[in-house]
């Protein structure tokens, strides 16, 4: 358990984080049709489904301490965005009948110039398809996925069990467990969709020009946080004390 | 006695998560949802006016997450009714699982109904036949998606030993199968199913998007040809993906050499792994495909 | 046909919705039929801020609205037994969502510049009315934790839905709110039955069955509405067919 005063700056510190990681999740509507790059979703229903695995996961963990829970949220969170890109994928090698490139980088106009893959140095011009912004995964997005959901996924962990601190002594243990667990999901659900508004609905990670505009999602998320924090706190601390209005 | 449990709950988890998966996607594709939906909602737009179920309720993570809340809510309550053993479980669940199938037809309707009362500048006839022929199948898939996520949900409570509520579970697993299978799933039938007279191994150009098929194998086509087509490879590797997650998830806590921390260091491996995966699949692919030409 | 103002319905909904609380508050579960209006309101709000054609999705507003208003009821659900006064408890829900619902979306205009017209306006909007919502389901099903989940996702359905589902060149306003009534008299519905069962006796007990059955009448006379709407919207409607050749 820890002190209330430091769970709310868990609760702030866990909702930041989960703004920011929309950023690094690569995803893009139009990857339905094979027309972007990215998962073929939109990243903020994304980065909530990947956070949401992570508190799913960490609440096995509840009883054994603070680190074992951000620990265990973060790498099943991961775990759920690496096997949706794996097979996302798949999918498209052996479905659709396309290479995994990055369109962007493909033009030319990722964070660091040139049109190679960051990390395995593969050429990514000439293999998109015309009139796309290229399509699938390619191992650059995978690895800044990998690395949101580990941000998305310690975010929510932390916002459960700073919650679940907070709420234990005014109610019993299964009422606290799912109290958090909703606490957190909304949470989660508001700030999540405050960097879509920045990306405009595509982004393929920490690679994308739009990784530049992270300092407007960081002041947004702080602020947001730190108001459902305050109040959080301020509500808890009513009802511990007994104070029953 | 607690290791029987868990050994049991990994693998009816897993079994109850592939099921699921498969039968999410096809309930995605019988009444076209989420992002492909927007390339059936352009057709008319450009002159191609269709046949296809136009069920736009919402994305798929909030949709997935009503039906099977609702069917995990109605179960668990009437699970405590009935008597609380497994039995009662079972059939608490089917009557769940068909209360939020009613409310997906009457969603379904509604937003048919309405998408196609604001396309009046576009000529797109309602035709009666077209919404109604293909929502039983999408009810059934419905059902059988709400069914496996609250025996899913309900596995996980009392034979993995998850805190969480049932509903919250359910929650959970909802918006969890919602992304993947919007994410894997609706590839295929957004880029292969949906233009199937443009030649496989490209993706669809933004100047072509709105010229979906109109016509099938043999006359128009309506949303009943669709999951037959996509449950051959789109649905088997969503449910692929959705049950390898929660039977890694489970297997992991199965190991106990390292303490409490053993499921992380296992997770991370399988995590080290997979990224492997990803790049030897890219490598294959690029030398198979090659650069994109012409022909 | 001329548009009914944002601040003219937010108002409507908002006494409407206080008074539907104090009814349900002291035993008169019929009060739900006043919980209406904030659906309406709510929907019209996301019919607001999802006009402008974003790129993020009808979906993404709604349920970021449902979050804020939610969540802010559920927290502050905490203290407030049912002993307490309704007027301080509706007081602190609408206050601690209208709060949160204005400051992200002055941070939405201001920081993030999204450049849609009225969006502090349209997402405290949201925020209050689903607030005010979530409380009155609450006053209803009581302090069983486990229905959070459902009370959260189902209104969240209900107020992303009539837009979603109304979109396209020939929308209005008349026939969204329509809809949006529709679907908030299916969610009571709803709310109803799971109510019946969550009441723990083995008869379903009175108040929650009036619920229901209000709920059922509403929704059929609003059904037939909406469809008289549709009907005069609508290009063509026929039983079968083949589409004429393409132009």
């Amino acid at each position: 358990m820890v002190d209330p005063l430091i769970a709310t700056i868990m609760i702030i510190a866990g909702g930041v984080l989960v703004g920011v990681c929309v950023h690094f999740i690569p995803a893009s509507a139009t990857g339905a049709m094979a027309a972007a790059t990215g998962i073929a979703t939109g990243p903020s229903m994304l980065s909530a489904g990947a956070g949401l695995t992570g508190i799913y996961a960490a609440a096995y963990s509840i009883d054994s301490g603070l680190a074992l829970v951000i620990v265990s949220g973060a790498v099943g969170s991961a775990l759920m965005l690496l096997l949706t890109i794996l097979c996302g994928n798949i999918m498209l090698a052996f479905g659709i009948g396309a290479p995994p490139v990055s369109g962007q980088t493909a033009s030319g106009k990722s964070t660091f110039s040139g049109t190679k893959d960051i990390i395995t140095g593969f050429e990514q011009e000439g293999y998109a398809s015309p009139g796309t912004d290229g399509h699938g995964m390619p191992f650059q997005t995978a690895v800044s996925g990998g690395f949101g959901a580990l941000m998305g996924g310690t975010g929510g962990a932390l916002v459960f069990y700073a919650v679940y601190s907070i709420t234990l002594p005014a109610l019993s243990t299964e009422n606290a467990v799912t109290l958090a667990g909703i606490v957190a999901a909304g949470v989660f659900l508001i700030n999540s969709v405050l960097p879509a508004y920045v990306l405009v609905g595509k982004t393929e990670g920490m690679f994308d020009m739009k990784i530049r505009s992270i300092h407007r999602t960081f002041i947004s998320c702080l602020v947001s946080s730190s108001l459902v924090a305050c109040v959080i706190y301020a509500v808890s601390w009513l009802a511990v004390s007994g104070v029953v209005i | 006695m607690a290791a029987i449990s868990l050994l049991l709950g990994t693998a009816l988890a897993s079994f109850l998560a592939f099921l699921a998966g498969i039968f999410e996607d096809s309930e995605s594709n019988a009444g076209s949802a989420s992002n492909p939906n927007s390339q059936v909602q352009l057709a008319p737009q450009i002159g191609n006016r269709h046949r296809y179920f136009n069920k736009a309720i919402s994305g798929e993570p909030p949709a997935n997450a009503l039906w099977a809340t609702t069917a995990a809510t109605i179960a668990y309550l009437l699970t405590a009714h009935f008597g609380g053993d497994a039995f009662a479980v079972l059939v608490a669940s089917i009557i769940g699982a068909a209360a939020s199938t009613l409310l997906l037809c009457a969603y379904g309707v509604l937003s048919h109904i309405s998408r196609i009362a604001s396309m009046k500048n576009f000529e797109q006839t309602l035709y009666w036949d077209s919404l109604l022929i293909p929502l039983p199948l999408d009810a059934a898939f419905g059902f059988l998606t709400a069914l496996m996520l609250t025996l899913l949900a309900f596995a996980a409570h009392s034979l993995l030993g998850n805190p969480f509520s049932v509903p919250l579970l359910a929650f959970f697993f909802g918006i969890t199968i919602g992304t993947i299978g919007s994410s894997t799933g609706d590839i295929y039938y957004g880029a292969e199913r949906l233009y199937q007279h443009y030649i496989f191994g490209s993706g669809i150009p933004i100047s072509v998007q709105g010229d979906i098929d109109v016509k099938g194998e043999y006359g128009y086509r309506n949303s009943v040809d669709t999951p037959y087509f996509t449950m051959r490879f789109g649905g088997l590797v969503t449910g692929l993906a959705f049950g390898i997650l929660i039977f890694l998830d489970a297997w992991s806590r199965l190991f106990i050499f390292a303490g409490v921390w053993t499921s992380v260091i296992v997770v991370s491996v399988l995590v080290l792994i997979i990224l492997i995966f990803i790049y030897l699949l890219e490598v294959y692919t690029r030398k198979r495909y090659g650069r994109y030409t012409e022909d | 046909m001329k548009e009914i103002h944002i601040h003219t319905l937010f108002g409507a909904a908002l006494l409407s919705g206080i008074a539907g609380i104090f009814l349900i508050r002291y035993g008169i579960s019929v009060g739900i039929v006043f919980l209406w209006l904030p659906f309406l309101s709510a929907a019209n709000s996301v019919r607001g801020m999802a006009k402008y054609g974003l790129g993020t999705g009808n979906a993404s507003i709604g349920y970021w609205g449902t979050a804020v208003g939610a969540t802010s009821a559920f927290v502050a659900s905490l203290p407030f037994s049912c002993g307490s006064t309704p007027l301080l408890y509706v007081a602190a829900v609408v206050t601690i969502s209208l709060v949160i619902g204005l400051v992200t979306g002055v941070l939405a205009d201001k920081v993030i510049r999204m450049r849609i017209p009225r969006i502090e306006l349209n997402s405290a909007v949201i925020a209050a009315s689903t607030a005010l919502i979530t409380a009155g389901f609450l006053l209803i099903l009581g302090n069983n934790y486990c229905l959070y989940p459902f009370i959260y996702i189902v209104i969240t359905l209900a107020v992303l839905h009539p837009y979603n589902a109304s979109t396209g060149a020939g929308e209005n306003q008349k026939r969204t709110l329509m809809l949006a009534l529709v679907e908030a008299c299916m969610t009571t519905l709803v709310i109803g039955i799971v109510a019946m069962l969550a009441s723990g006796s083995e008869m379903p007990v009175s108040d929650d069955v009036a619920i229901v059955v209000v709920s059922a009448c509403g929704l059929v006379i609003a059904v037939v509405a909406w469809y008289r709407l549709v009907k005069s919207d609508i290009y063509e409607i026929r039983w079968t067919g083949y589409s004429p050749a393409e132009h």
